[in-house]
C-alpha cells in the first residue's frame, strides 16, 4: 500500500493536526514534514492545501495562530491547540477508537462468513 | 555572478507573491505564510545540493500552481475575495473623481489668471481647451510610457487615504476658486468654462468606454486561446 485514499486523508486530517499541535506548537512546513515522517510517507499533505485546513480549524476556534521568530531567525506563523481544540481532540479520539473497534470486530468475524 | 543569482531569486519570489496578490483571494497574512513556507522548502532543497534557482523552481512547483492555491484559498476566503473586488472598484472610482477634481481646479485657476489678464470670451474658450487637452495628454503620455516599459506602479494613485485626502483638498480649493470665479469672471465666460469642462468629461467617458471595450475583448480572446491550448 503506497498511499491512503484522498477521502481517508481528508477525514483524518483534523485529529492528526490536533494531535501534532497538542504535543507542541508548530508551523505549516513542520506539520507537513512531521505527518510525512510519522506515516512513513503514506500521508503527504499538499504544500498549499494544508493552510486552508489550518485556517478552517482556526475559524472554528480549535487552534490559535501567531507570528514568531523561529530558530533560523526568520518569522513564521505558528499554531497551537486551544482549550476547545483539546476537548474536540478527546472526542475525536473516542470516535476513531470506536470506529477502529467496530472494524476490527467485523474483520475478525469475516473469515467465518466465507 | 552569485549576486545576480541572489537578485533573481528575490525577484522571482516577489513576482510569485505579486501573482498571488493579483488574484484577490489571499490576505496579506496568507501570502506571508505561503512565502515563509516557500523559503523553508528552498532552504531544505539547498541543503541537499540544489542551487538557489533550482530550489525556487522545485519549491514553487511543490507548493502548487497559482491557480491551485487560488482555488484552495477561495474555499476559506470568499469574503476576502469580495472585499478585494469591491475595493478595486472603489479605488477606480476615487481615482476618477480625484482626476476630474484636479482637472476642474487647474481649469478654474487658469481661467482666473486669464480673467486677471483681461482675456476676452474667445481667448478664454481656447485657453480652457488648451489647458484640459494638455493636462490629459501629459497624464496619458506618462501612463502609456510606464505601460510600455511594464513599470506601472499604481500603489500611490490607488492608495485610498491619499486619494481621499487629495479629493477633499481639491474639492475645497475648487469651492474657493468657484467663489472667486463668480466675482472676477463674467457669467458668459463662466458658461464657456462649464461648457468646455462638460465636453471634456464626455470625451473622457467615451475614452474609458473604448478602453474598457478593447481590454474586455483582448482578455476574452486570450482566454479562448488558453482554452484551445
Amino acid at each position: 500500500m503506497d498511499k491512503l485514499s484522498k477521502e481517508l486523508i481528508g477525514a483524518s486530517s483534523m485529529p492528526i493536526i490536533l494531535t501534532i499541535l497538542s504535543r507542541n506548537e508548530s508551523y505549516g512546513y513542520e506539520i507537513i514534514q512531521n505527518v510525512k515522517e510519522i506515516s512513513n510517507g503514506k500521508i503527504k499533505y499538499g504544500d498549499g492545501t494544508l493552510y486552508p485546513v489550518l485556517h478552517k480549524l482556526e475559524k472554528k476556534g480549535l487552534i490559535e495562530s501567531y507570528w514568531k521568530i523561529g530558530a533560523t531567525n526568520r518569522k513564521r506563523k505558528y499554531y497551537r491547540i486551544s482549550k476547545k481544540g483539546k476537548k474536540e481532540l478527546s472526542q475525536e479520539k473516542e470516535n476513531w477508537t470506536a470506529i477502529n473497534e467496530i472494524i476490527s470486530k467485523l474483520w475478525k468475524i469475516e473469515p467465518s462468513l466465507a | 555572478m552569485e549576486n545576480r543569482t541572489e537578485l533573481s531569486i528575490a525577484e522571482s519570489i516577489n513576482n510569485w507573491k505579486h501573482q498571488l496578490l493579483e488574484k484577490s483571494n489571499f490576505t496579506q497574512d496568507n501570502i506571508n505564510e505561503l512565502e515563509s513556507h516557500l523559503l523553508d522548502e528552498i532552504q531544505a532543497l539547498r541543503k541537499i545540493g540544489l542551487n538557489e534557482e533550482e530550489s525556487f523552481l522545485v519549491a514553487s512547483k511543490r507548493i502548487g500552481t497559482i491557480e491551485h492555491l487560488t482555488s484552495e484559498f477561495s474555499k476559506i476566503n470568499r469574503k476576502v475575495y469580495l472585499r478585494n473586488r469591491i475595493l478595486l472598484v472603489l479605488k477606480g472610482m476615487l481615482a476618477f473623481i480625484g482626476f476630474m477634481a484636479i482637472t476642474e481646479l487647474v481649469t478654474n485657476t487658469s481661467v482666473l489668471i486669464a480673467g486677471k489678464l483681461g482675456l476676452n470670451n474667445n481667448q478664454l474658450n481656447w485657453l480652457s481647451i488648451i489647458v484640459l487637452t494638455s493636462l490629459s495628454i501629459t497624464i496619458f503620455t506618462i501612463i502609456f510610457n510606464k505601460y510600455k516599459k511594464e513599470k506601472i506602479n499604481v500603489s500611490i494613485v490607488t492608495n485610498i487615504p491619499f486619494l481621499v485626502i487629495t479629493i477633499i483638498i481639491t474639492k475645497f480649493l475648487n469651492l474657493l476658486s468657484l467663489i472667486a470665479l463668480t466675482r472676477y469672471v463674467t457669467p458668459q465666460n463662466f458658461g464657456v468654462l462649464r461648457h468646455n469642462l462638460n465636453l471634456f468629461e464626455l470625451s473622457f467617458a467615451v475614452l474609458i468606454l473604448i478602453l474598457s471595450t478593447v481590454l474586455f475583448y483582448t482578455l476574452k480572446k486570450n482566454q479562448k486561446l488558453k482554452l484551445a491550448e
